[in-house]
């Protein structure tokens, strides 16, 4: 059984990586970790799709964060920066797939102003077999992700190298 | 790593694990059975349990035979491209490849050398 988001630990994870004036207040914090809930049981869908096979982790859970937080602070610092932006679960789960070993094989933008945005991500999924996970969502929050986007380009190819956090006056480190 | 091409990418030590962590996902996006050790010479299969954030330096090969074969017979012309060194130290990420006119290391290193991180100008023109 997972152990539930404990508070004060969130919190803590809140002020080290720079969002209290987000994400720290007590109405702050419960509805981040109710967001962290549901982005743990949308990783948890999609990993049991057609990349089941991937040697990605097959759940994510509170412990699994901590655990990062502790080898790859800067991992959990985009997540929390994500989940600030408003991005949804889905889109958490595709981001934290990056974090985890995936890679970005399509990404599809449809914008049009007072009417909708719909952002749709394939990933290609490490493992020795070759496997996809789309990912589908009309959050316009979710367009965020964009800026964290580590843009590169291999003999003038277009690659989205991962999702990287962002650094300014609200982030310390 | 003794012999091989170095390249030196300067960076903020702050960014360090994300330029290990970019650099390490493009080469498993080139070699899907890589592993990947530490310097203390911990071996991980995945990326996502690798504590880049912890250790500074790491050697990724292409397959765990290509490990073994490191390991049993040190550097040679027959394994000298099946791993590449990530070093995070001083002034910024340094990447040794066996030769870097080899696809995997010149791909590799031309991706990380052109990356631009989230919310920061890029190093030098596109």
């Amino acid at each position: 059984m997972t152990r539930p988001i404990d508070p004060a630990r969130l919190g803590a994870l809140v002020e080290f990586h720079g969002l209290v004036s987000v994400l720290g207040t007590p109405q702050g914090l419960e509805s981040t970790a109710r967001r962290l809930d549901a982005f743990f049981a949308s990783y948890g869908e999609h990993r049991r799709g057609p990349g089941a096979a991937s040697s990605l982790p097959r759940e994510q859970d509170w412990d699994a964060v901590l655990q990062q937080s502790q080898t790859n602070p800067h991992r959990v610092q985009v997540l929390l920066q994500a989940i600030a932006f408003g991005c949804s679960s889905e889109m958490l789960a595709m981001l934290w797939m990056v974090q985890l070993g995936a890679s970005v094989k399509a990404l599809h933008v449809d914008h049009e102003r007072e009417n909708v945005t719909t952002l749709s991500v394939v990933l290609d999924l490490p493992g020795e077999a070759e496997a996809t996970e789309g990912f589908k969502s009309a959050e316009h929050w979710d367009l965020a992700l964009l800026q964290f986007a580590a843009l590169t380009k291999v003999d003038e190819q277009p690659v989205i190298g991962g999702f990287v956090a962002l650094r300014s006056e609200v982030t310390r480190r | 790593m003794i012999g091989g091409f170095d390249r030196h990418f300067p960076l903020p030590p702050q960014r360090f694990a994300e330029a290990l962590d970019s650099a390490a996902h493009a080469i498993f996006r080139r070699w899907r059975r890589a592993v990947i050790q530490s310097g203390d010479g911990t071996i991980f299969s995945t990326l996502g349990e690798v504590p880049l954030a912890v250790a500074t330096e790491f050697f990724v090969y292409r397959d765990l035979e290509s490990l073994r074969d490191w390991e049993a017979h040190g550097a040679r012309p027959e394994n000298a491209t099946a791993m590449i060194h990530l070093l995070a130290s001083g002034d910024g990420l340094t990447i040794v490849v066996g030769d870097p006119a080899e696809p995997v290391a010149a791909g590799v290193l031309k991706e990380v050398d052109r990356t631009r991180f989230g919310g920061e100008l890029p190093r030098r023109a596109a």
